[in-house]
């Protein structure tokens, strides 16, 4: 039996790397964003608003993709074969993509249309239809179905001695 | 599935033990004795091979087949 070859070394370090990069890059760029643009009046307390926590939302579901697909890699380094935690690995990557893209599409926009009017109108879901977004939220749909088809070719495999 | 895994008679003729044959070819004893009771989907070439070289016999001598036309309408799953 061949053994699974095993990924590029340090894939996993890298790319953990920068989702910390990232992360920190988002937290500054959202607040000063916000600052420059002086959407709230008041600069020192940018990062107190709720519009800036809710514009965090999709973003830190996809930074949360990006660590599941570094822990994916770890486990390629290592020479794991294909299996449980492979797949659970590749659902969270699924999950956390249709969640974010979710968030993007739907809850972002319409949390911000809500809070922008004090909570006191509401009309109907808010969303913003994004190709980018979508298109995430399908390449986590597939993730999902790929690694569920991957688990039951694994289970059929190991039937065989 | 017509085809039996007769592992048990070559073992007989030989006088080895399952524990003695599955440690040779790297094989659990739970998984050859899933192999001896036919309850396994298949078996791989190599596993097939180390086999053969162990009890020294060949692929016939510890499988079998039951004539059945019915398996020309088997689907594959």
């Amino acid at each position: 039996m061949s053994r699974p070859k095993p990924g590029r070394p340090g894939a996993a370090l890298l790319t953990r790397i920068v989702v910390l990069g990232l992360g920190l890059a988002l937290f500054f760029e959202r607040a000063g964003a916000r600052q420059l643009l002086h959407l709230d009046g008041s600069n020192a307390g940018v990062m107190m608003t709720p519009v800036y926590w809710v514009s965090l939302l999709a973003p830190i579901f996809f930074l949360t993709a990006l660590w599941a697909a570094s822990d994916v890699f770890a486990r390629i380094d290592g020479g794991d074969a294909f299996g449980p935690a492979m797949v659970r690995g590749l659902r969270e990557i699924g999950g956390c993509l249709m969640l974010g893209a979710f968030a993007a599409i739907v809850v972002q926009p319409s949390l911000i249309f809500l809070i922008a009017n004090g909570f006191h109108e509401m009309r109907g879901v808010k969303f913003d239809l994004d190709i980018e977004n979508v298109t995430l939220a399908l390449v986590g749909f597939v993730l999902i179905l790929l690694a569920r088809q991957g688990q039951q070719l694994k289970s059929k495999l190991d039937e065989f001695v | 599935m017509p085809v039996r895994v007769t592992l048990d008679v070559m073992l007989a003729r030989r006088k080895m033990r399952a524990r003695e044959v599955a440690e040779q070819i790297g094989l659990s004893e739970t998984q050859l004795s899933l192999l001896r009771t036919g309850k396994v989907r298949g078996m791989r070439f190599n596993t097939l091979s180390k086999l053969c070289l162990v009890l020294d016999c060949a692929p016939g001598d510890i499988l079998d087949y039951d004539r059945d036309d019915a398996d020309l309408n088997v689907k594959d799953e």
